[in-house]
């Protein structure tokens, strides 16, 4: 017998979110055939264009089918449940006479009503994800040495969805729905509703951009490495840079699958009310639109600069076919990088020069802008310059992450950006700047102009090793005019979430005497190996102050910029 | 309980939960003492305010636009059929935008006695939320949802919220998630857990 099966997929029309689902095959699903008494007979599953065939034993009786919300095979490796103490997957059923030979015709798991379209349209997506991946980086390694090939059979994951189910609800749920993954399970949580509504509140299920998007944490998880604290944003704000990163490469992987340059989420169903809850354009973004800077830099603190760089490195690379260009005070850039997925996945999953690199810490878009031009240097890579500048990127770890280390001759390579005051050379500065909504606190400090951040490696040469150590910030004013900054060190551990305990020492002295005179605050603190944020801050609750050049010094040893990709 | 009241209770009742709040304990920051002297100097200490509290789970909120859409009851609950009561929706936004569209939707068993189902409230500023209300007449017993979603635009981007209230069991619902929110626990769980969204 055979039977073709259809099931409502897909989300609403990206213009108009009235727009029913449409049909679409349930792909690669697990089907089982049972009899009379419950027994299995038969297993199997649904081809690519959803199609089936089953060979059975004649019976008097009837067979049951179920095509279930699960696949264990080379496409994909998951199952949709409704819950995780109950981990029940979902089914589309139907009876066939087991007497002859016949069809079961068409079975439709709907996109309203009962919804179950929603547990299938999330496993479909995990599988375009997975077909995405295959096509793109299946054999990446023979492009660029260390890439890791995709294998959708490596890792399984599941993925929690229950019509009109809020995974809020884990949280105390203040009524917002929440989609979310949860790393180290290798779990996705899917928003199915709110307080058992699915009509007309914000659901998930039929939004591939949000699925897709938390599939991108599950890679991150399983395949990739990440260091993101969580943590608020709403995708026009500057960022903790990991969280940026973060988020930015869940929004671009939602765009890379869908080959649709925007992401969209929307409410409601066609047995209810429908709209637009979010729909951003992630190719180009005009003058004072959403996550747009000028700042060349602050691009690496943003989550759509992100998400737009990486997708300016996929995209077609020319303004005849969406590429993009713009005007800023230092130069005109233009979108001329195209097709560069595995330059991306190579740069985030090699273990050497690459994300999973065990030197890598406070991993943001600076680390792959590093990996990257390795790859270009040396492995005939694209030329990022141009989708750098055009997203106001830097592309190295300048202003969040350098590493620093501690040379004992006093000097820093003739490479580093150095500053004489008074015949003393310094390594860093920082122009103290006036930023809305900034009230001096250090909940509102603007974390890319007012602060810079080094990553302090605690191991063997070249980095200090573990014990007692003193850190000191050293800093002038740099025109020795006018009003002297006030700057104020942070010792971070590793989680490093910025105005929070995991600050492990600190040094906020107001500076003394006339603006000609040098400054000096300082942190002791036993440190054992690993890696330490360090974090040079503006106060901004007084008199602004100007330029201020500095240097960082461990128990008195100059502290020096350190490539950690060479 | 009417059978849709109970439905609603004990979908959130059955919600067992399977992950819970990490408690890994931070490190105590060792902040330096305040040092005594000078009066700018604690003054500058209290412009910088305290350290933010680290959530037990940390986790970031789903992507949102600056829109956002709150429902409240204002004055007594309904207590039977017949009883006249009030919604009103805040609509904030965290950007100024020139206007936010908005839209009831009321089930049956809710009767409009005053307000208007959808409308446009122009020049909605970040500092200024807006109000929109509705009074209804209850024509059941049981509980109804009551929506009221919004929407707008800026620089070619769209975006909108929605909010919900439950006319008769809002305060229970909102009591529950907040005892399940703080109760859930997973046995396995991860020391440092986090969450991604």
């Amino acid at each position: 017998m055979g039977a073709p099966g259809s099931a409502g997929l897909g989300s609403a029309n990206p213009s108009d979110p009235t727009h029913p689902a449409s049909a679409n095959p349930i792909r690669y699903a697990e089907i089982v055939v049972t009899n009379g008494s419950g027994s299995t007979v038969q297993c199997g599953e649904t081809a690519a264009d959803g199609s089936f065939s089953l060979s059975l034993p004649q019976i008097s009786g009837a067979y049951k089918i179920s095509i279930n919300s699960r696949a264990l095979n080379s496409h994909l490796h998951a199952s949709v449940l409704n819950s995780p103490d109950s981990n029940t997957f979902y089914s589309l059923t139907t009876t066939v006479s087991g007497a002859s030979s016949s069809s079961v015709g068409t079975l439709t798991a709907p996109a309203n009503g009962t919804i179950l379209g929603g547990a299938f349209n999330i496993l479909d997506q995990l599988l375009n994800a997975n077909i995405y991946l295959v096509a793109q980086v299946g054999s990446c390694a023979s492009t660029f040495s260390g890439c890791l090939n995709y294998d959708p059979t490596v890792h399984k994951i599941a993925a929690y969805w229950k019509p009109g189910f809020n995974p809020n609800t884990y949280f105390g749920d203040s009524g917002d729905g929440l989609s979310f993954y949860l790393p180290g399970y290798s779990r996705l949580f899917i928003l199915g509703g709110i307080d058992g509504d699915t009509n007309s509140s914000d659901t998930d299920h039929f939004d591939n951009s949000i699925i897709i998007h938390e599939y991108g944490h599950f890679l991150e998880d399983n395949w990739l490495k990440s260091d993101s604290p969580g943590g608020m944003h709403d995708g026009n704000e500057i960022l903790d840079p990991r969280l940026a990163w973060s988020e930015g490469w869940g929004d671009f992987i939602q765009a890379a699958v869908r080959g649709d340059g925007h992401y969209i989420d929307t409410m409601g169903n066609t047995d209810g009310s429908t709209e637009m809850l979010f729909y951003v354009d992630t190719e180009s973004v005009s003058n004072g639109g959403f996550d747009y800077t000028t700042n060349l830099g602050e691009g690496n603190f943003r989550e759509f600069s992100i998400t737009r760089l990486l997708w300016d490195a996929i995209d077609p690379g020319d303004n005849s076919t969406g590429g993009d260009s713009d005007t800023f005070t230092d130069g005109t850039y233009t979108d001329n990088v195209n097709t560069a997925f595995n330059e991306i996945w190579a740069s985030l999953s090699k273990s050497s020069r690459g994300y999973r690199d065990a030197l890598f810490a406070f991993r943001n878009v600076g680390l792959l802008h590093l990996a990257q031009e390795w790859l270009h240097t040396n492995q005939g890579a694209q030329d990022w310059t141009q989708i750098r500048g055009l997203n106001r990127h830097l592309g190295d770890t300048t202003r969040y992450g350098q590493t620093v280390v501690p040379v004992s001759s006093g000097a820093c390579s003739s490479s580093a950006t150095t500053t004489t005051v008074a015949s003393t050379a310094y390594y860093f500065n920082v122009t103290p700047t006036s930023s809305p909504g900034d009230d001096g606190s250090l909940t509102n400090s603007n974390l890319f102009l007012n602060n810079r951040f080094y990553d302090l490696k605690i191991g063997s040469t070249p980095f200090a090793s573990a014990g007692s150590h003193t850190l000191t910030l050293e800093y002038r004013d740099d025109d020795q005019s006018g009003t002297i900054a006030d700057l104020d060190l942070y010792l971070y551990n590793k989680n490093a979430r910025f105005g929070t305990s995991d600050i492990l020492s600190d040094s906020r002295q107001t500076p003394s005497g006339t603006v000609t005179d040098p400054q000096t605050e300082s942190v002791s603190y036993s440190l054992s190996n690993g890696d330490y944020l360090i974090n040079v801050s503006v106060f901004t609750g007084g008199t602004l102050g100007g330029k201020a050049d500095f240097n960082l010094k461990l128990d008195g040893v100059v502290l020096c910029p350190y490539d950690i990709v060479q | 309980m009417p059978l849709r009241y109970s439905s609603v209770a004990l979908f959130i009742s059955l919600v067992a939960i399977a992950f819970a709040a990490s408690r890994a304990s931070d490190e105590e920051p060792a902040m330096n003492s305040r040092r005594p002297a000078a009066i700018a100097m604690i003054k500058k200490e209290q412009i910088l305010g305290p350290l933010q509290v680290i959530p037990e789970i940390a986790h970031t909120e789903k992507l949102r636009g600056p829109l956002s859409v709150k429902l409240e009851m204002v004055g007594p609950r309904p207590q039977q059929v017949g009883d006249v009561f009030v919604i009103r929706g805040t609509l904030a936004t965290r950007r100024d935008l020139n206007s936010a569209s908005f839209t009831w939707t009321i089930p049956p068993g809710l009767e409009i006695v005053n307000g208007e189902l959808s409308g446009t409230v122009q020049t909605l500023n970040a500092d200024q939320p807006a109000h929109v209300e509705l009074t209804l007449r209850k024509l059941t017993a049981e509980n109804r949802q009551v929506h009221l979603m919004a929407s707008s635009s800026l620089n070619n981007m769209r975006f909108g919220d929605s909010s919900l209230y439950n006319t008769d069991m809002q305060d229970l619902l909102t009591s529950k998630k907040a005892i399940l929110g703080g109760a859930v626990e997973m046995p396995d769980k991860p020391a440092d857990l986090k969450i991604f969204h």
